[in-house]
């Protein structure tokens, strides 16, 4: 007699599994449940490693490819960490009229980071988007999804002083 | 509401008071007392000849009749129908829907009942693009609030008609908000939109009967059932009924949401509520629907900002994203930036656009940066011809009208980008509005 192990996930912790639970009634097909699972992994981890998309798909009882083809195709899943601060500047056209694409540069340049890599502090991660929906702001910024904008060089100053002070004091 | 005689704003009279986001705000403008006609006083097929009547056509981006798309529900079918909400709001220059979520949640949820009680959906979801959590979390809120009073859920209003409704996040895929792609998305695929037919209405979510409606059509639907759908319709011109959400960005002083009187003039729209083009210049060019909507000329804004004049002034009111151009724009570095969008979301199921959309990007780029020969602007147009009417979905119809727009109106900017290596509005202003 074969005795069922329970597999022992390291990304679907138990609080991951029962947010998927609490929406399982939703949906009349568990393959729905992928991008809200993923919202999950995400928001615990920070990101979403190949590991959790295989456990995830072993969870649900679905191919791995189901995962990570949806991991893949969507821009706001994390193959790979990202700063605390994730910083989206939209370069979309009601932003680069107003010179977003200006301000791209000179926040990289700033922070002395490349677009998507996180810096050494693993304070920030700075990336171009397309429109955010936010072009009475423009142009904007989103800073972990909070809308920011319009914006100049002097207010991003302000605001990487900011986030700087406000990770020391949350930091142990 | 505002009383039919002195109407000045409908979904925007829920802004001026911050307390209108809230269940108790909104009930006390009469919210839900159109759902509670609806639901008590109305069968399904009344709903749907109301709203009809009401000549509201699709704010998404297609101007669909909303009346005539419910009516194609098979009321016979065995299947459950859905209804889905398109809040992916992510055609370039669209921000409307964010306000109508942040500010007047209650209504599209009343909205979201009315027409789900149309079209005898049971469930109905509402997906909501990544970027707009904010308004994810309204949403939901609001939502807990409407379960809580007996709005939604199991025996609505004292009736027997049930209702959940689902927010579902998206997570940045500008295909998502084609209504195919979404459904995909929604069964928790890629979005990859589907050949049609089917349509939705017959085949559509988890392959059962399914309207997909915008957020401010669906927000609309609560005022039609309490003041009428001939009401609703002589507020707006002919087949254009009601009010619309304009949304204008760019180069004028305020930039915004304006709900108006469907065909207000473009211009009015402009020059009146957002105050005209900023620092005393001058107008240059207008994109009156979103970013794939051709752009018009400083001479061609005076037309009625509905879904008829604009298609016939050869562009399109599309989601009312208006994007306005001072006399400083560079039309390359913009048309630059639109391409490089359209590149970048083509979801790749359809050659015309997977190889095209990135060819014409690059064919922008080369001539801005002075790598282009005098056939570019013609190829462009050929490439762009291609793509037009040759896709599964609208996108590749997206990626070639800017395009083709673009260069054909703005011309003499393109050739001497080509010949002189050098931008003829930065030579002339000494800078462009519009950076690299
Ligand atoms: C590429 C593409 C993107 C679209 N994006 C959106 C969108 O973000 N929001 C939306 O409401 N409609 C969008 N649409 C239009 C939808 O396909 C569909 O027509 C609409 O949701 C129907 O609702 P309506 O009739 O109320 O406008 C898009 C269409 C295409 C081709």
């Amino acid at each position: 007699m074969s005795s069922h192990v329970e597999p022992a996930y390291r990304y679907l912790t138990p609080e991951v599994c029962a947010r998927i639970e609490a929406l399982r009634s939703r949906y009349p097909d568990r393959r729905a449940l992928l991008m809200p699972a993923l919202w999950a992994i995400q928001e615990a981890h920070g990101w979403v490693p190949l590991e959790a998309q295989t456990e995830l798909a072993a969870y649900l009882g679905v191919p791995p490819v189901w995962v990570h083809e949806v991991v893949s195709f969507y821009n706001m899943y994390h193959e790979r960490p990202v700063g605390r601060y994730l910083i989206y500047v939209c370069g979309n056209i009601a932003c680069s009229l107003r010179g977003a694409r200006r301000l791209l540069r000179y926040l990289l340049d700033r922070l002395g980071v490349a677009e998507r890599a996180v810096t050494p502090d693993g304070l920030f991660t700075v990336e171009r988007v397309q429109c955010i929906g936010a072009c009475e702001r423009a142009p904007v910024i989103q800073v972990n999804g909070e809308f920011i904008g319009p914006v100049d060089e002097a207010q991003l100053d302000d605001l990487i002083a900011t986030l700087r002070a406000k990770a020391r004091e949350v930091t142990p | 509401m505002n009383s039919p005689s002195e109407v000045r704003a409908l979904i925007a009279s829920y802004w001026e008071d911050p307390a209108a986001a809230s269940l108790a705000g909104y009930l006390a403008r009469g919210g839900y007392e159109a759902a509670r006609k609806a639901l008590t006083e109305m069968k399904p097929e009344d709903v749907i000849e109301e709203v009809k009547r009401a000549n509201l056509r699709g704010r998404g981006g297609a101007g669909f009749p909303a009346g005539l798309k419910w009516s194609f529900v098979p009321r016979t079918s065995p299947k459950p129908k859905y209804l889905v909400v398109n809040a992916d709001e992510s055609e370039p220059g669209t921000f409307k829907d964010k306000y109508v979520m942040l500010r007047s949640p209650h209504l599209l949820i009343e909205g979201s009942i009315i027409t789900a009680y149309a079209i005898d959906a049971h469930v109905a979801y509402i997906y909501i693009r990544g970027e707009y959590d904010v308004c994810r979390v309204r949403l939901e809120e609001a939502l807990r609030e409407a379960y809580e009073a007996g709005f939604l859920g199991k025996g609505i209003l004292g009736t027997g008609y049930d209702l959940d409704i689902y927010v579902h996040k998206g997570a940045g895929a500008y295909i998502a908000g084609e209504e195919t792609g979404l459904l995909e998305s929604l069964e928790g695929k890629r979005a990859y939109p589907r050949i049609k037919p089917p349509f939705p209405a017959t085949v559509g979510l988890f392959r059962c009967p399914t309207v997909i409606n915008n957020v401010e059509t669906i927000a609309y639907v609560p005022f039609i059932i309490r003041h009428g759908g001939a009401w609703f319709a002589s507020l707006g011109t002919e087949r254009n009924g009601g009010f619309k959400l304009y949304c204008v960005s760019g180069h004028v002083q305020r930039p915004g949401v304006y709900e108006l009187p469907m065909g207000t003039p473009l211009r009015t729209i402009i020059e009146t509520y957002a105050g005209g083009v900023w620092r005393g210049r001058r107008l240059k060019a207008v994109i009156p629907g979103g970013s794939s909507a051709p752009v018009l000329r400083a001479d061609e804004v005076d037309v009625p900002a509905d879904f008829d004049a604009l298609a016939k002034a050869g562009s399109m009111l599309g989601s009312a994203g208006i994007i306005v151009m001072d006399e400083m724009t560079c039309m390359v570095r913009a048309l630059e930036v639109i391409a490089d969008f359209y590149a970048d979301e083509s979801c790749g199921q359809c050659t015309p656009c997977r190889e095209g959309a990135p060819w014409l990007l690059e064919m922008v780029q080369d001539i801005l940066h002075g790598r282009a020969d005098p056939s570019y602007p013609d190829l462009m147009l050929q490439i762009a011809q291609n793509i037009l009417g040759r896709t599964i979905c609208a996108l590749g119809d997206a990626a070639a009208l800017p395009v083709l727009s673009f260069v054909r109106k703005f011309r003499p900017e393109f050739d001497y980008h080509i010949e002189h290596k050098r931008c003829d509005v930065e030579e002339r202003y000494g800078e462009v509005s519009n950076p690299d």
